[in-house]
């Protein structure tokens, strides 16, 4: 029997910033950007995909251990257009830790990027 | 303009072409072809221990996209430190097939992009387009167009339609 389908939290609210780290591998050029960078859409491939809730941490807790990666935001109101389930799942490291979960097609992934403000875009990444 | 590439002849007679040697490439051209890194019809190297091969201006393009390619293949599991599966070889090799079909002189080169699940993308931007071409498996794969200033987007499949591909290539600069 399948498992039933994990219900949005909707404690979280549309406007609430949910904050992805992004690996220097997605780190992309992109001439339309005002910082010439882009987080690649294959930052947004996992159907379980980890976000922290901004309001409830700071970007340097985020990126703790993660000296190389950068950081974007997007509302919460994005992912639940695009037909996207948010739900808290925190974790000892990471008390602000969520859930986008659902299946990011390609356009999806797209919607998500474009969506994105960097929150913080690692220096090496501007080389 | 041509680029000269090394060959050599190992002990069962097999000519190993060294500088592309994880890479698919098929192209005759000197009378020779080259898949994966084999020189499969070496009609000129029957007796040569080593060989030269010179590649057209074109290939010297493609060529300044392997070291992308080997840095990819050198990335272990976990490589976003949140699970990510390594990058299967067999895709990796399949890029250069795919772009020595779609790249002309008048396309740019695309970046190269790892996914978590072991495959790559390839992504142009430009001032007002973006293409992304996502390669699941040799063969296998879908592509995702926008025209920002024209409000057109456009999808298909790499293999189906390909033509179609093709003509968006060609437009990124306009």
């Amino acid at each position: 029997m399948p498992e039933p389908e994990v219900a949005d939290d909707t404690t979280i609210p549309d406007d609430e910033i949910l904050w992805r780290r992004v690996p220097p591998w997605h780190v992309t050029d992109d001439p339309k950007r005002p910082e010439g960078k882009r987080p690649a859409t294959a930052a947004f491939d996992e159907d379980d995909m980890s976000v922290s809730i901004a309001r409830e941490t700071s970007v340097e807790k985020i990126l703790e251990a993660h000296e190389a990666f950068s950081l974007v935001g997007f509302p919460a109101s994005l992912a639940r257009e695009k037909g996207l389930r948010i739900v808290r799942k925190p974790l000892a490291e990471n008390p602000a830790h969520a859930e986008v979960i659902g299946k990011k097609t390609d356009s999806i992934r797209k919607a998500l990027s474009k969506g994105s403000e960097w929150v913080h875009l690692n220096a090496s990444s501007l080389k | 303009m041509s680029r000269v590439l090394k060959a050599e002849v190992d002990s069962s007679g097999k000519v190993h072409f060294l500088p592309l040697v994880s890479v698919s490439y098929r192209r005759p051209f000197h009378g020779v072809s080259i898949r994966q890194g084999w020189i499969l019809s070496r009609e000129s190297f029957t007796s040569a221990e080593r060989a030269e091969v010179h590649l057209p201006a074109l290939d010297e393009r493609l060529l300044s996209l392997h070291a992308r390619l080997q840095q990819l293949k050198q990335l272990e599991a976990n490589w976003d430190l949140h699970g990510a599966a390594p990058i299967d070889p067999s895709v990796l090799t399949y890029v250069m097939t795919f772009l020595s079909r779609v790249i002309d002189r008048d396309v740019p080169l695309p970046q190269i992009v790892p996914r978590v699940r072991g495959t790559v993308q390839l992504e142009w931007h430009t001032k007002s387009k973006d293409l992304e071409v996502y390669l699941d498996a040799p063969e296998v794969g879908s592509f995702l167009f926008e025209d920002v200033d024209r409000g057109v987007e456009r999808e298909g499949n790499i293999r189906t339609d390909l033509p179609k591909l093709k003509e968006i290539l060609h437009e990124l600069n306009a």
